[in-house]
């Protein structure tokens, strides 16, 4: 079975799209999972499924992500460079597909060593670009990396992880260029904190002629405390201004005014060219997913 | 140059435990350029183990001897006569030296007396930076002189991750990021254009991933 991707319809329709990120439980049940689901579904699109984020062991993403199709819930299922070499990350795609889970979203992935599994011995066999290249080879030439044949070629919506955070800044657009050449239909940010920041490197991804039509998914992440905004603050590829860390202290409620945070940076970048939807980083926050997108 | 450092004077201490007289060999190469496994390190060694054995009421009789290359059979051959009369003999070599003094000695534990660290360059007095990990495949003609294999975290041969900020890598902040360096090393060349190309899939089965690597020289057989 391989399955029509409903976001691709919607970003065809030109409809503003709204994705959530999904906690994935760290032990062998999916109950947590599904309460998460409960309070966010059909208010979202489509679910992230991260994929062993910070380098931490969770609940396959895989398993999730066919739980939630199961449940009426379309996902994006994130397959990380870090933990699989280019025979797993294909072996992945054709699982993924033949599961009926529609769209893949590619990353590099947090170094083993910013996790809790320091000692674990890395794979990148394949860089994000070149991930990218074999699962639209795949798809459209129904060819494997080595050139061999694809009997049933899988049918997936291809994304990419980009960050306009991290540098150098001026190579980010190009950047981007080169995982939509290799095959990327779209591309989803990290979490959108600096809109100044953000709004020049729209400035430069229009300028790059491959990536007029290529729909960006903003990343949007709610703050709640000033710890929390503080550690974002410290964590590689994140720019987190001061001025809302400001905000946040001088706030009774810093969920609230965090929400509120989130709520005005996203009437930002849905004005921003090229912006087509947003995805929620919400995971362990997911109740208030609905106040961020009333 | 292959660097090195010394092991912990403890674990040498644990390994030699039953051993009565030992010989400590030194390196006359790399590790002696370094600091870590040259005539010096294997006297100070040497002399620490004799310490740390009457510190405990024993005694232990140590002989110690420097070669040019410990990864030389030629060179390993000149410690028969010390090796003869001792138990058992600490190599302070990198790890080709140390197994060429395994296999020159079967009768004989060898013990390792450093850590090999990488192939490198020191980047200044006291500093020692990694530069190579022996891929097998070199790309430096095309990365403005700089690896992204033994300098980046991940390897990565299409530009950098999502994690680099402000020209530091994001495993550790104390670390310099290659792909900034490429990037500033190829801008400054005019050769950016050359970023844009999508390098295609490595084949990794030249270097460690391809199974142990022997180098045949028919030309320079005898």
């Amino acid at each position: 079975m391989n399955a029509n991707s409903g976001l691709k319809k919607l970003l065809a329709k030109e409809e503003f799209v709204v994705i959530a990120g999904i906690g994935i439980p760290r032990g062998a049940a999916f109950k947590p999972l599904e309460e998460r689901y409960k309070l966010l579904e059909k208010k979202v699109n489509a679910f992230y499924i991260p994929d062993n984020p910070g380098a931490n062991v969770h609940l396959l993403g895989l398993a999730a992500a066919v739980h939630l199709e199961k449940l009426g819930g379309e996902t994006v299922l994130e397959l990380n460079c870090r933990d699989r070499n280019r025979i797993a990350i294909q072996s992945y795609i054709l699982g993924a597909a033949a599961l009926g889970i529609p769209n893949l979203l590619f990353s590099t992935g947090d170094h083993q060593t910013l996790g809790n599994f320091r000692g674990a011995k890395r794979v990148y066999d394949v860089d994000l670009t070149q991930a990218i290249q074999v699962a639209r080879g795949m798809r459209d030439d129904k060819k494997f990396s080595n050139d061999e044949e694809v009997a049933q070629p899988p049918s997936i919506f291809i994304g990419a992880e980009a960050n306009p955070f991290a540098d150098p800044f001026e190579f980010r657009a190009a950047l981007m260029a080169k995982k939509v050449e290799a095959g990327a239909d779209f591309v989803q940010t990290r979490a959108v904190f600096d809109l100044k920041r953000f709004g020049k490197w729209i400035k430069l991804v229009r300028q790059q002629e491959p990536l007029q039509k290529t729909p960006i998914l903003a990343g949007i992440m709610p703050l709640v405390s000033v710890e929390q905004a503080k550690s974002l603050q410290e964590a590689p590829g994140m720019i987190v201004p001061d001025s809302l860390i400001q905000r946040l202290e001088s706030s009774s409620k810093p969920e609230e005014e965090g929400v509120k945070i989130a709520r005005e940076i996203i009437t930002e970048v849905k004005k921003m060219q090229g912006v087509r939807g947003i995805v929620l980083h919400a995971s362990g926050m997911e109740s208030l997913v609905p106040d961020l997108i009333k | 140059m292959i660097t090195a450092v010394r092991k912990p004077l403890n674990e040498i201490i644990e390994m030699v435990v039953p051993y009565e007289k030992i010989l400590v060999t030194g390196c006359g190469t790399c590790v002696t350029i370094d600091y870590s496994g040259g005539a010096k390190e294997a006297a100070i060694l040497a002399s620490q183990l004799r310490i740390a054995r009457r510190l405990g009421g024993k005694k232990l009789e140590t002989l110690e001897q420097t070669v040019e290359r410990q990864c030389e059979w030629e060179f390993v051959k000149e410690f028969t006569d010390h090796a003869a009369e001792c138990q058992a003999i600490i190599s302070m070599a990198c790890g080709a030296g140390i197994q060429t003094v395994a296999a020159a000695f079967p009768d004989k534990p060898v013990f390792p007396g450093v850590n090999t660290r990488f192939i490198g360059m020191p980047q200044k007095q006291g500093v020692w930076e990694e530069r190579c990990i022996c891929c097998g495949n070199c790309v430096l003609h095309l990365t403005g002189g700089l690896c992204p294999f033994a300098r980046c975290a991940k390897t990565l041969l299409n530009g950098p991750c999502e994690g680099s900020q402000d020209g530091k890598c994001e495993v550790n902040r104390e670390l310099d990021c290659v792909w900034q360096q490429i990037y500033d090393s190829l801008k400054e060349r005019g050769r950016l254009a050359d970023l844009q190309k999508i390098f295609p899939l490595r084949d990794w089965s030249t270097g460690e991933d391809g199974g142990y690597r022997i180098t045949v020289r028919e030309d320079m057989m005898l």
